[in-house]
């Protein structure tokens, strides 16, 4: 479903992205790994268009999109929840959702959608009039990611959604993702968290300095105990990373 | 009593004046971090227009001129975001706002070459400067009408904004315009949309500019970007609410000093309030309504 051929990224004047290549195939949950500054949620803005590429190609589908405007990306159905969750903060929890869908031109869809999301987020649902700035990092996570569904996209970029959530919150989310792809959605995971994204993933990306240091199936990552400690640092992180690292088989 | 009054009515319609062009100012700032100075000419060329149309179209009602001459506002507006600020959008803001000044300069220049650096007397229609008597006091239907209209338009600029999709992107842009992208909302179609009130707001302000000083001029549109410029700042800059507050601060502040200081010193009526205004910026820098700017963010 996409594309990433020998991509690379410049951040500032530093080359933040070296000839990375990947691909997601349609109904799989790729997880991007790796420490922080090692490029990861660079290769997504570069992908969803937000910044620009330097050299390589990108393709959904049989569309290319290297060049494209994240408008233009959005409406091929590549949806992004960034890093930071971004939320529109004087914004309520409603006014986020529609925002989401403003695309789409399907009415009924879009109530349809809404519907089931305020279903699966009951939160939202209590605070559909309140500013989003008043919800707490995990609701506004599940804000940012229902925000994003609402386009209905084909590609669901997330990008660190355990950022600063509590365990059981981060356990949360990475359910949802299971619940999502089982409804045919197509995900990319950037996470540090790379234990909890490895129990949740079929494949993975290991980056380091902006380079492609290792792919291969989740199963082969979780059993490389020697990998994952030297690609992914773990150790290095909070306890609560390291607790969870050690409850994972 | 009567006195009050009557300055009372002033103050609110000065306010109102400079609430319409304040909340052009910062329509523009909130979504695309500019402040554009070329609002006065926005503005000018509104003038001109309606200037235009009385003299070449006379017979034909107001209710009809003005409107056209609003439309050419609006046009000029959208034209100069087209083709001056276009360009520069992802350039720093100091270049956004030199662009400003050299469309400022290049209109202001164009109609002291095509028409004249004197000013044009306008005819404005009898019925907006017709005195009303209201009990003790009268008032001017211009003074009626600009508090209608600024208020009028707030409320519908406050429904656009919450009611439509794309009134909430506009919103959404001011904070984070990146992630309104992500959502598939076109960037181009978010800043034309500010331009659009933006030069709606400053036809209006036209029509009450032109009729309290009953002409036009190539340099008529740079007092009004200025007071809106303060009273945007007074308000908190790039806030919608925040430049309707600061337009009514501005607005009666200046008629309270008009009002006290004795006529020796009145002359000095702007350097009091404008004292102030620095007095309220050291104890708010933010402005009134104006949120702290969190400064840094973290890239991957």
């Amino acid at each position: 479903m996409l594309v990433v051929d020998s991509v690379s990224v410049n951040y500032g004047a530093i080359r933040a992205v070296q000839e990375v290549s990947l691909r997601v195939e349609e109904g799989e949950i790729v997880a991007l790994l790796g420490p922080n500054g090692a490029g990861k949620s660079t290769l997504i803005s570069a992908i969803a268009g937000l910044v620009p590429i330097v050299s390589g190609h990108v393709t959904l589908g049989d569309t290319e999109i290297t060049r494209q405007t994240p408008e233009d990306i959005t409406r091929l159905g590549v949806s992004v929840t960034p890093e930071g969750r971004r939320v529109f903060d004087d914004l309520t929890v409603g006014e986020n959702l529609r925002l989401g869908a403003a695309i789409r031109k399907d009415k009924n869809g879009v109530a349809k959608d809404l519907e089931e999301y305020l279903e699966m987020f009951p939160v939202l649902r209590e605070r559909y009039d309140t500013a989003a700035h008043t919800l707490s990092g995990g609701e506004q996570q599940q804000l940012a990611i229902a925000r994003s569904l609402m386009s209905r996209p084909k590609l669901l970029m997330l990008d660190e959604p355990s950022l600063g959530l509590a365990p059981q919150l981060v356990q949360q989310i990475f359910a949802l993702v299971g619940t999502l792809r089982d409804r045919g959605l197509t995900l990319l995971v950037v996470e540090q968290n790379a234990h909890q994204a490895l129990a949740f993933s079929d494949r993975a990306y290991v980056l380091n300095t902006g380079r492609l240091q290792y792919s291969g199936t989740a199963a082969e990552l979780r059993e490389s105990d020697q990998l994952t400690e030297h690609y992914l640092g773990i150790g290095t992180g909070p306890p609560m990373r390291t607790e969870s690292a050690n409850g994972t088989p | 009593m009567e006195y009050f009054l009557q300055q009372a009515l002033n103050a609110l319609s000065t306010g109102g004046e400079y609430a319409l062009l304040a909340l052009g100012l910062a329509i523009v700032f909130s979504v695309m971090g500019l402040v554009n100075f070329a609002h006065g000419e926005t503005i000018t060329i509104g003038g001109y227009t309606m200037y235009a149309l009385f003299i070449f179209a006379a017979p034909t009602n107001a209710w009809v001129l003005l409107p056209i001459g609003i439309l050419a506002a609006v046009a000029a507006s959208l034209t100069f975001e087209r083709v001056a600020f276009r360009p520069v959008r992802n350039a720093p803001a100091t270049t956004g706002l030199l662009t400003a000044f050299g469309v400022s300069i290049i209109i202001k220049n164009f109609f002291v070459t095509v028409v004249a650096t004197r000013p044009k007397a306008v005819p404005t229609p009898d019925w907006l400067n017709t005195q009303i008597p209201l009990g003790p006091v009268s008032i001017q239907t211009l003074q009626v009408l600009e508090a209608v209209v600024t208020f009028g338009a707030l409320i519908i600029l406050l429904a656009v904004l919450r009611g439509t999709t794309l009134g909430l992107s506009m919103r959404a842009a001011a904070k984070d315009f990146n992630t309104v992208r992500l959502m598939g909302i076109r960037a181009n179609q978010v800043v034309a949309a500010a331009f659009f009130i933006s030069g709606l707001l400053a036809g209006l302000a036209a029509i009450f500019i032109i009729a309290r000083r009953g002409s036009v001029d190539p340099f008529m549109g740079f007092i009004p970007v200025l007071k809106a410029f303060v009273a945007a700042v007074i308000g908190g800059f790039g806030s919608l609410p925040g430049a309707v507050i600061g337009g009514f601060v501005l607005g009666i502040t200046e008629v309270v000093f008009q009002v006290i200081l004795p006529d020796k010193i009145a002359g000095y009526r702007d350097a009091f309030v404008f004292t102030l205004v620095g007095m309220l910026l050291i104890m708010r820098p933010q402005g009134i309504y104006g949120q702290k700017l969190e400064l840094g963010e973290k890239g991957g």
